[in-house]
C-alpha cells in the first residue's frame, strides 16, 4: 500500500527538479500515509465502522535573498500537496509557495544535512522501499479485534452490576511518514497506533454519573488498554457515592496521571528554542529554573515545624519511549534526535525545539522532540499519600498555559484524605501558577508511562487554591 | 463584493461519482457521497520571523457513507484520486462491506432522502486568495510591532487565517455544491515584569476576506493596557460571585451548558441528561438560547450539513423551558427526531457526529451601565481562554483570563487572572437575572468533541448577569 507514498513522494521531487523555479534556495516535503479503521461503540453494540485511507504530502520552499545592508534573508512558505492535484495544479501551487515565501522574511539558517550513507543518490529509494514492506506488514484489522477484547474485558467481568462502558470509540492505523530535503536527507517511519477514547458510567435508580478516559499506544499493549477501562470503571463507581468538595484550608494537592504530565510539561514546553527566541519564555541555558532570581535554588523550607524541601527537577527529552506512537528518530526538519539533558537539578542545561531557533540563538541544535522523561522524586507514593491531602484523579479540562503556568479545572473526581479516612470528592475547582509554587513541588519515585512522558506518578504541590463545591 | 471562484476539482469529479453511486446502489439500500476541497492560507508575524502556510482546515477527499439491512458503514479517502468508476466503486464497495460484516452492528431505519438540489456561493470583499499578500504579511507586521512597541511587553505575534470551503453532496435524490470563505485573525501580547508573566489578546472572525484585518485596526493601545494591568493582577478569593459575562464567554456558557448538552447524539448514547428535561424548566424566564448554521452569518454558518441535510436554526432553549436538541440524521433517526442539520466532520476523514454552528444567547433589555450598577460585589468576567461540558451531569468549566472586580456598582481596579468558574448548569441558567440587549458573535475559536474533532463554530449574544463559583 504504502508504495503509493513512494510514488507520490518521486512524482513531486520530479517535479521540483523540471520545474522553472529558479528562487528556490532549498526544499523540505513531508509525506504521510495512513490506513485507519473505526469503531463507534454505543454500549456493546456497533453504531458506525469506519474505514479511512489519507495520503498527502507538505511541501516547505525556502528563498534566499540579500538585504541593502548585505545581510542574508530567508523566506519560508508551506503547503498541502495531494495525489489527487493534477501535475499543472501541483505545479501552480509551487510557483504560489515559492512567491510566498519570496514575502517571508527571517534571519537566514540552514537545513539538516544528511550524514554521509544518506548522501548517496540511492539512498533514499533504499529507504523509501524498505519502510513502504515495514508499513504494508503492519496489520491494522488484527489491532483492532485484539484492542476492543482488552477494553471491553474489565467491563464484562466488573464486580459491581452498577457500572458498564457507555460508549467507546476505537481507531487503529498505519502510519508510514518520511521527509525528504534538498540537500538528500530522507527519513521513514512506519508505526502502528492505537487510540481510543471512552466514557464509564455508573448509575443507582436516576443518579447516574459517568467519567471519560483517552489513550493512544504505538502497539495493542492489552495490560495498558484493560487498566484504563478498569480503573475509570472503579473510579465512575467512586463519582456515584461522591460527596460535594468541602471548604479544605492549605491542603497539599497530589496530582497523577496526565495532569502530573501536563505540570511536569511545562518545564519541557518553556525549554524550547522558539518560545526562548521569541522571548515568550526567560527560561535560557544556566537558568535556576527552581530558583529565586539571584540563581539560588530554594531548596528548603519551614512547615508546620519541619523542614520540608522540594525536589529538584531532572527532565530529558527523549526520541523513543516505548508504547508511545510519538517516538521517533527525527524531528520535522530530519534533525536525527538523541537523549537530551534538558534540565538538571532545576537548572536549564539545554534547549530543545526547532533547529531554526537554535541556530538564531546561537546555542546547539538538539531538534524538537514530542517526549520526556522525568527522574524519580525523593519520596514513595505510599509516603507522599500518608500526610492529609487532596488527590484529583479527573478534571473536566485541565489546562495549564504553555506561557504563563497558570494552571486550573473543575474536578469531577477526587479523593480526600484527612490523616484517617479517604472520602470520594466531587465539584469545585483548583487553580495555580506553576512559578509561584513550584517550590513546593515534590514527586514520587514510582514512574510511569503516561501519553508523551515517562514521568512520576505522582506530583504534589502546595498553595494551590481549592474552590469547594457548591451545596 | 466578490465571489470567489471555487476550484473546479470537485464539479471535475462530479460525472465520476454519480456512476459510482450508480454502480453501487444495487448494492446497499443507500449510498452518498460527500466530497471537501478546502484550501487555506495562514499567515503569521512574530520578531523577526515571517511565516505564510495553511491552517489546519484543509482538506480534498471524500467519503462515501452506505446502509444496509439497517447497518451504517463509511470509508473515507484524502488525497487519493481514481478515474475510473469501475475500480472506484469496486474499491469502495469492497471496504464498505467489509466494515458491514462486523458482528454487533447497531441497526438504523432507513436513511431518509429527501429531494434537494441546492447551490450556495457566498461573496466577500478581498478574496484573499487572489489580492496582495505582502499587503497582509505587512499588516500583521505592523500590529505585531505596534503592540511590542509598549516596554511591559515582551514578545507579540499576529496571524490571519483564511478557508475556503467547497463541499459537494451526491445521493440518490440530492444534489448540493456550496463555497464560501471564512477567516480569522489574531494579535496576542505577553507582557512580563520580574516573575510574572501574563498574555492577552483581541480577535475577529467571520465569512469575510481580507477586509476583515481592518477590524484589528486600533485595537493595539486597548491591548497594551488590558496586558499592563493583567501585571498586577491577583489570584481571586474561592466562593460564589454575581458575576457579569461578556457576549463572549457568556456564547461559551451557552455553548458548553446546552450546547453540548443537547447534541442528540448524546441523547443517542444515554449521556445527555438534558433529554430527560425536554419540555421543562432548565433556566430562568430570561434565557433564550439557538443554535443554527442558518438565522446569524459567522464562522459556523453553511446551507447544508456534512451528511447533506439542510441548515436551520433551532431554538433550544425558550424563555427559561428546554425545546429542542440539534441532531446529526443518524441520531435524529434514531431517536425519532427532526434532523437540524447539525451532522458536521472535522474533515471527510472523521466521522460526522451532532456538532454546534453558531450557538447564543438571544438579547434581553438591559443596559450593561444597569447591570454594573446591581452588583455589590462581583466580578465581570471576559476573554474566555476555554470551557468544557459535562453533558451527563451538568457540571461547567470556563476559564477567563481577566476578572474585574465590581463593588458597589463600579469598577474597583482590581483585576484577577486567570479565573476558573465553576457551577451547576440549572443553577447557573436559573440565576441569571439580566441580559443586555447589545448582541456579538465570535468564531474565532474552535470547538471540540471531548478532546478531538474539531469543527468551526462562533458563539456569543448579550452580556448576562448571573452567579457562579470562582476559583
Amino acid at each position: 500500500m504504502s508504495t503509493l507514498l513512494f510514488q507520490f513522494s518521486e512524482r513531486i521531487r520530479s517535479l521540483l527538479a523540471a520545474a522553472v523555479l529558479p528562487d528556490i534556495a532549498d526544499w523540505k516535503l513531508e509525506i504521510e500515509h495512513e490506513r485507519k479503521l473505526e469503531r463507534y461503540y454505543v454500549a456493546e453494540a456497533v453504531e458506525q465502522a469506519r474505514s479511512v485511507v489519507s495520503l498527502s504530502a507538505r511541501i516547505t520552499l525556502y528563498v534566499d535573498r540579500t538585504e541593502t545592508d548585505g545581510t542574508r534573508v530567508r523566506g519560508i512558505a508551506t503547503a498541502t500537496l495531494y495525489p489527487a492535484h493534477s501535475d499543472e495544479e501541483l505545479l501552480a501551487i509551487l510557483q504560489r509557495t515559492t512567491a510566498a515565501a519570496r514575502i517571508s522574511k527571517n534571519p537566514w539558517f540552514d537545513l539538516v544535512e544528511p550524514d554521509a550513507r544518506q548522501a548517496s543518490s540511492a539512498y533514499p529509494l533504499e529507504q523509501l522501499e524498505r519502510a513502504a514492506s515495514e508499513a504494508a506488514a503492519i496489520n491494522v484489522d488484527n489491532m483492532m479485534d485484539a484492542a476492543a477484547s482488552a477494553l471491553f474485558a474489565p467491563a464484562r467481568s466488573a464486580s459491581s452490576p452498577l457500572v458498564r462502558i457507555n460508549s467507546l470509540e476505537l481507531f487503529t492505523s498505519s502510519v508510514h511518514h518520511a521527509l525528504l530535503n534538498s540537500r538528500g536527507l530522507c527519513c521513514t517511519s512506519c508505526t502502528p497506533k492505537c487510540s481510543t477514547e471512552f466514557v464509564t458510567e455508573a448509575r443507582h435508580g436516576s443518579n447516574i454519573v459517568e467519567l471519560f478516559d483517552a489513550l493512544s499506544c504505538s502497539a495493542i499493549d492489552r495490560e495498558r488498554l484493560s487498566k484504563a477501562t478498569a480503573t475509570r470503571l472503579s473510579q465512575v463507581l467512586d463519582r456515584l457515592q461522591a460527596r460535594p468538595l468541602p471548604h479544605v484550608v492549605q491542603l497539599p494537592v497530589i496530582f497523577s496521571g496526565r495532569e502530573a504530565e501536563d505540570l511536569f510539561g511545562w518545564f519541557f514546553g518553556i525549554t524550547r528554542t522558539n518560545l526562548v527566541y521569541s522571548k515568550a519564555s526567560p527560561y535560557v541555558e544556566g537558568t535556576h529554573i527552581q530558583g529565586d532570581r539571584q540563581g539560588n535554588i530554594l531548596n528548603s523550607r519551614m512547615q508546620a515545624g519541619r523542614e520540608m524541601k522540594p525536589d529538584l527537577l531532572t527532565l530529558y527529552a527523549e526520541p523513543v519511549l516505548a508504547g508511545l506512537p510519538q517516538s521517533r528518530s527525527y524531528d520535522s526538519d530530519g534533525f536525527p534526535l538523541g537523549r537530551t539533558l534538558v534540565i538538571e537539578k532545576g537548572v536549564v542545561k539545554a534547549l530543545t525545539g526547532p533547529v531554526r531557533h537554535a541556530d538564531w540563538l546561537g546555542v546547539p541544535r538538539h531538534g524538537e522532540f514530542q517526549l520526556f522523561s522525568v527522574e524519580p522524586g525523593s519520596a514513595t507514593a505510599k509516603a507522599m499519600c500518608s500526610v492529609p491531602h487532596l488527590r484529583p484523579v479527573v478534571f473536566s479540562d485541565f489546562s495549564v498555559s504553555p506561557l504563563t503556568g497558570d494552571f486550573g479545572a473543575e474536578i469531577r473526581l477526587a479523593y480526600l484524605y484527612d490523616g484517617t479516612d479517604t472520602f470520594a470528592v466531587t465539584g469545585g475547582s483548583l487553580s495555580g501558577s506553576l512559578p509561584q509554587l513550584q517550590h513546593t513541588m515534590r514527586w514520587s519515585m514510582e514512574r510511569t508511562i503516561k501519553s508523551r512522558s515517562l514521568s512520576p506518578e505522582l506530583l504534589m504541590l502546595e498553595g494551590v487554591s481549592i474552590t469547594p463545591a457548591g451545596e | 463584493m466578490e465571489q470567489p471562484v471555487p476550484g473546479d476539482y470537485l464539479t471535475s469529479r462530479k460525472k465520476l461519482l454519480a456512476k459510482t453511486l450508480d454502480l453501487l446502489a444495487p448494492h446497499f439500500s443507500f449510498v452518498s457521497v460527500l466530497g471537501a476541497d478546502d484550501r487555506g492560507l495562514s499567515f503569521f508575524a512574530n520578531p523577526h520571523e515571517t511565516t505564510i502556510g495553511e491552517p489546519f482546515w484543509t482538506q480534498r477527499g471524500f467519503v462515501f457513507r452506505a446502509q444496509k439491512e439497517g447497518m451504517i458503514a463509511e470509508y473515507a479517502w484524502e488525497g487519493l484520486d481514481l478515474d475510473d468508476p469501475d475500480s472506484l466503486a469496486a474499491l469502495v464497495r469492497h471496504n464498505l462491506e467489509q466494515a458491514l460484516a462486523m458482528p454487533g452492528m447497531y441497526r438504523f431505519a432507513p436513511l431518509p432522502d429527501p429531494e434537494w438540489h441546492a447551490s450556495w456561493q457566498a461573496s466577500v470583499k478581498i478574496d484573499p486568495f487572489t489580492c496582495d499578500t505582502a499587503e497582509i504579511i505587512s499588516r500583521l507586521v505592523d500590529l505585531q510591532r505596534n503592540l511590542q512597541q509598549h516596554p511591559f511587553i515582551v514578545t507579540a505575534y499576529s496571524r490571519y487565517e483564511a478557508v475556503h470551503v467547497s463541499r459537494m453532496f451526491l445521493s440518490p435524490h440530492r444534489d448540493l455544491f456550496q463555497s464560501f470563505i471564512w477567516g480569522q485573525a489574531y494579535l496576542f501580547g505577553i507582557a512580563r515584569r520580574d516573575d510574572r508573566q501574563r498574555l492577552s489578546y483581541r480577535s475577529v472572525s467571520g465569512l469575510e476576506g481580507a477586509e476583515l484585518l481592518d477590524s484589528l485596526y486600533g485595537i493595539v493601545p486597548e491591548l497594551a493596557s488590558e496586558l499592563e494591568e493583567l501585571l498586577d493582577a491577583i489570584a481571586i478569593e474561592p466562593g460564589e460571585y454575581d458575576v457579569i459575562l461578556d457576549p463572549d464567554v457568556a456564547g461559551t456558557l451557552a455553548h458548553e451548558a446546552f450546547g453540548h448538552g443537547v447534541e442528540t447524539d448524546m441523547f443517542f448514547k444515554g449521556r445527555a441528561r438534558a433529554s430527560e428535561y425536554l419540555g421543562k424548566r432548565v433556566g430562568s424566564d430570561l434565557v433564550t438560547m439557538y443554535d443554527g448554521a442558518q438565522g446569524v452569518v459567522q464562522t459556523g454558518s453553511y446551507l447544508f450539513d456534512d451528511e447533506g441535510m439542510p441548515a436551520s436554526s433551532t431554538m433550544v432553549i425558550d424563555h427559561g423551558m428546554l425545546v429542542s436538541g440539534i441532531s446529526d440524521a443518524l441520531s435524529a433517526l434514531a431517536l425519532g427526531l427532526p434532523a437540524t442539520g447539525n451532522g458536521r466532520r472535522q474533515a471527510v476523514t472523521h466521522k460526522a457526529y451532532a456538532r454546534m454552528t453558531n450557538t447564543y444567547f438571544a438579547p434581553g433589555d438591559a443596559t450593561l451601565d444597569s447591570m454594573l450598577a446591581s452588583i455589590r460585589h462581583g466580578w465581570y468576567l471576559s476573554r474566555v481562554n476555554s470551557g468544557m461540558e459535562d453533558p451527563r451531569n451538568w457540571g461547567i468549566q470556563l476559564l477567563c483570563l481577566v476578572g474585574r472586580e465590581i463593588r458597589d456598582g463600579r469598577f474597583t481596579g482590581r483585576i484577577a487572572s486567570p479565573v476558573v468558574c465553576s457551577g451547576y448548569v440549572p443553577d447557573v441558567l436559573s440565576a441569571i437575572d439580566m441580559v443586555s440587549r447589545d448582541f456579538s458573535l465570535s468564531g474565532s475559536g474552535y470547538c471540540g468533541k471531548g478532546y478531538k474533532e474539531f469543527v468551526k463554530v462562533s458563539s456569543g449574544g448579550p452580556h448576562v448577569k448571573t452567579r457562579m463559583r470562582l476559583g
